[in-house]
């Protein structure tokens, strides 16, 4: 008996959400901000499913997804009258193709940082939770905690710093 | 990369992703960037991790009461609620893959919020407004010899403003001695009828609204996009409300006294499709001889004939026509 042919709507949707964390990351390095590539993250959705009939399935989704993410950044860039970091396009097509090598590896460097989390304290926990869950800015933290911002900020480049060594040590290391 | 080149770049980058680097170290930051790869190797992994974290954040990863976390998803606060979405939205979508068009309507940030209120306001589509003061001129009415008897912006309340796309309006107006008078735009010519005058028409799409909203500082509303463009450089955009479904809510105040304007500028719109259904502006400048204050509240968004925003669909033919130069 011939198995019916598989939903498109639920395929998407499967590969997309696996996909959605490395996307944000290639968006976010290119926009600069969570939360515009929160929303360009929705677009690209919606623009990937109308093109969906022409994704080769024997290419990565998440290469496939990077070229409209590109597109879409770029779009983004140009509507903004200020932005994070005012590059040429030279520079931004550099840092686009480089952000997409790294967009690629996405997963083993997220399953690091799950990881690495496990280190913070309590107190940088408490940090983050209000800049980034509660996406205060870091002169609010400072507010609320009676603390300078410069106290603040250390706390989270300490925070930055030694995540990255921790996600590199932990991808540098063999696989049990 | 030296230790010491790698904190110099660690700092311009997280003060770049924290929101408080300055022009100069912006402008470093995008020099280094343009210059290094390693420079480029290095901020990239700070902003994937920046990217990381706020995901991670939403998914209740640094909360310290998870259990209150998890049941704040579920009876969300005011403010909450639609950061948690954002987390929430995907296991959606993978249940209701059809709804990713409506996911993809829901911006999370104001200015975001504001540039799809914004793009909707662009799409040629036909809106019914009516104005209503909330707070009038605080000085009495002036007769002014340039203005005529009865100047455009002193008798907004009850008006009826139609709008199609940006740039053609109609706006109708009861006056104090009954009549009404309506002022319009096709976008390629403006004109003005009021009770059984001759109809006046000019070359000029802006040429009677003007009345209402010249740049010297009068009630900015028939152009809305303009009106809602001028606001992204020149007020401080902020959700106001965020904790409704059917209505979000954005505030926008004045930068600067010098720019003129309503001092406070309300936006109530639809998330799902960001039609705007509320605009309030609050303070407008003395000495235009209108209200302090106004909303322009949607009443319907029914097509309307194709010639509404044409003079002859207002007025019986026949009627005597004077065209400007």
């Amino acid at each position: 008996m011939e198995l019916p042919p598989p939903d498109p709507h639920l395929t998407f949707t499967r590969l997309f959400v696996a996909a959605q964390p490395a996307l944000h990351g290639f968006l976010v390095s290119l926009v600069h901000d969570p939360h515009a590539a929160d929303d360009l993250l929705q677009d690209l959705a919606e623009r990937m499913w109308r093109k969906f009939d022409e994704y080769d399935e024997r290419r990565p989704f998440v290469a496939w997804g990077i070229g409209f993410a590109r597109l879409l950044a770029m779009e983004w860039r140009r509507r903004q009258q200020r932005l994070p970091i005012p590059l040429d396009e030279e520079a931004l097509d550099l840092l686009a193709t480089e952000a997409a090598d790294q967009a690629i590896r996405h997963d083993d460097r997220l399953d690091a940082l799950r990881a690495c989390l496990r280190h913070l304290t309590d107190r940088q926990r408490a940090v983050l939770h209000q800049r980034y869950q509660e996406e205060q800015p870091v002169k609010a933290i400072a507010r609320d905690s009676n603390r300078t911002q410069m106290a603040i900020y250390k706390m989270l480049k300490h925070v930055h710093r030694a995540l990255l060594d921790c996600i590199s040590e932990t991808l540098a290391r063999p696989a049990p | 990369m030296t230790d010491p080149d790698t904190h110099s770049l660690d700092d311009l980058a997280l003060r770049t992703l924290h929101g408080m680097a300055d022009d100069a170290e912006r402008a470093e930051l995008a020099r280094l960037l343009a210059s290094s790869p390693e420079s480029r190797r290095r901020f990239l992994d700070h902003a994937m991790l920046h990217g990381m974290l706020a995901r991670e954040a939403r998914a209740g990863a640094f909360a310290g009461d998870t259990i209150g976390f998890y049941r704040d998803l579920e009876d969300p606060p005011a403010q909450k609620k639609h950061r948690l979405l954002g987390f929430w939205l995907p296991a959606a979508a993978a249940v209701v893959a059809a709804c990713l068009v409506t996911i993809s309507l829901l911006p999370t940030k104001a200015s975001a919020a504001l540039d799809r209120v914004i793009e909707t306001m662009s799409e040629v589509r036909d809106r019914t407004y009516r104005i209503e003061v909330i707070e009038p001129s605080d000085e009495p009415m002036e007769s002014r010899p340039d203005r005529g008897r009865f100047p455009p912006a002193n008798h907004l309340d009850g008006a009826t403003l139609w709008l199609r796309g940006p740039c053609e309006f109609v706006l109708s107006q009861s006056l104090p001695n009954g009549q009404t008078r309506v002022i319009g735009s096709d976008g390629g010519e403006s004109w003005t009828l009021r009770g059984g005058d001759p109809v006046r028409v000019s070359p000029d799409p802006d040429r009677f609204g003007r009345a209402i909203f010249a740049k010297s500082g009068e009630i900015a509303f028939l152009d809305l996009r303009s009106q809602l463009d001028d606001l992204k450089p020149l007020y401080r955009i902020e959700w106001l409300d965020r904790s409704s479904r059917e209505t979000w809510k954005l505030v926008g105040s004045r930068r600067s006294a010098d720019q003129g304007g309503a001092r406070e500028v309300e936006l109530w719109f639809d998330p799902g499709t960001g039609l705007l259904e509320r605009m309030i502006l609050r303070q407008l400048p003395r000495g235009n001889g209108g209200p302090r204050s106004i909303a322009i509240i949607l009443q319907s968004t029914e097509p309307l004939p194709a010639d509404f925003f044409r003079h002859d669909h207002h007025h019986e033919p026949g009627r005597t026509i004077r065209t400007e130069p």
